[in-house]
């Protein structure tokens, strides 16, 4: 499955209420999932909220929506750092250029250092070290730079 | 003093390679010496619109490397170290092939050459006699958009006296000239080596998965035997059962269960 057609279908997800899809096709599965606070069905005021809070929660979901995010594009094991001695390449808040080294996805002694493809500031970083991560799927979330 | 060029001086000589590819070899770089030959691969890579078989060899390097960064030890005048850069126009669920392929290059060359039993430790060590004399280590630099270039750089023990690795590898480590009690002819190896990558490597794009998984089951020395695992997760112990399509490890747990491993350093048990 080609990346595109992935960001269509994230695309195609965005405005309705689905919160998780699962496509079989030719030998490769992909899986999308979402929070659901994404949706902005969820930041109408509800009881025991201020009208305030609302406001702050509509703002976080506009944020959310506006950072890039950044996918794997191999099947392998997440690595924060580039030895299990060293430090972690990236954390939360660390400002990045655009071509900087943000993680290495590991496959069969494959070493695929993934950079980044915008300046901006490391907003979330989805998955934990030593975990495996499939085709596609999202690793870091990204503020652009303005 | 860093010197490189297009044909070999006295230094590299001894590492000129009589191949040249269709694909692999087409550009031939030779330097005396340098911090990794990966580096200086992706840093030619950098220069050239087409850097897809360029190959890189270095009499020595300063700060050869394998995974994580871990030293290989790399002294000038005996071994062999050098990079392939590829391109390959393939699904980046099959990339990770191209590191079992380079193994049984290596592994078959190796036997041809010097008629000793080259084995392959998951998912590319080269193995004589037990021991490592041979590493391999891609890299790939990609922003997650596209899959654009790998460097595959091969290390081989080929003359080097096993004395003069550090103590603690020792045990682990040898030479092909330890083993075969005779000194090796490094640019003969190394012409057979970047031919049976270039076959292999045709294989691979021709599609052809099956071939290349056999020859590796041909060559080797993990399928079937009692093995540690250690992934960032911990230890995984099991019997080695097989590969599949993708080059994925499959461990038999003593739980009956199947594990599925995509990296990890792998130890052979003695049974």
């Amino acid at each position: 499955m080609e990346l595109d057609e992935i960001k269509n279908l994230i695309e195609l997800l965005r405005d309705t209420d689905i919160t998780e899809i699962q496509i079989e096709r030719e030998g490769s599965k992909l899986k999308i999932k979402r929070e659901k606070f994404l949706s902005s069905f969820d930041v109408a005021p509800q009881p025991g909220k201020t009208a305030a809070q609302a406001a702050e929660a509509e703002k976080e979901v506009a944020e959310e929506q506006r950072l890039v995010t950044l996918t794997s594009p191999i099947v392998g094991i997440f690595h924060r750092a580039p030895s299990p001695e060293a430090n972690p390449f990236v954390e939360v808040g660390s400002r990045v250029r655009k071509g900087q080294v943000l993680c290495i996805v590991e496959a069969m002694k494959l070493m695929n250092e993934i950079e980044s493809d915008t300046d901006g500031i490391i907003a979330k970083i989805l998955v934990e070290n030593g975990q495996p991560v499939e085709y596609g799927e999202p690793l870091f979330l990204i503020e652009p730079a303005q | 003093m860093n010197r490189k060029s297009r044909n070999p001086q006295p230094a590299t000589r001894g590492v000129a390679p009589a191949f040249r590819g269709d694909i692999i070899g087409r550009e031939i770089i030779f330097l005396e010496t340098t911090t990794s030959t990966n580096d200086a691969a992706f840093q030619a890579a950098g220069l050239r619109h087409d850097p897809e078989g360029i190959v890189v060899v270095a009499d020595s390097q300063t700060a050869g490397r394998g995974r994580f960064g871990r030293r290989w030890e790399s002294p000038p005048g005996v071994n062999l170290y050098f990079t392939v850069l590829l391109c390959p126009p393939l699904q980046p669920r099959e990339v990770p092939l191209l590191t079992l392929a380079a193994g049984t290059a290596a592994a078959s060359a190796i036997r041809e050459f010097t008629g000793l039993k080259a084995e392959i430790k998951w998912p590319n060590d080269i193995i004589v006699n037990g021991r490592k004399t041979g590493g391999i280590l891609v890299e790939m630099k990609t922003g997650a958009r596209r899959i654009n270039l790998l460097a595959a750089g091969i290390g081989i023990n080929a003359n080097m006296p096993p004395g003069s690795l550090p103590e603690h590898i020792r045990p682990f480590t040898t030479s092909l000239k330890a083993e075969a009690g005779r000194a090796v002819d490094r640019a003969g190896l190394f012409t057979l080596i970047l031919e049976k990558l270039e076959h292999a490597y045709k294989i691979l794009l021709n599609g052809d998965k099956r071939a290349l998984i056999n020859e590796w089951l041909r060559l080797n020395f993990t399928i079937g035997k009692n093995i540690q695992v250690s992934t960032p997760h911990g230890i995984i112990s099991g019997v080695a059962e097989a590969i599949n399509d993708s080059g994925e490890l499959l461990i038999r747990l003593s739980s009956g269960e199947l594990e599925t491993v995509r990296a990890g350093d792998v130890t052979v048990l003695k049974n």
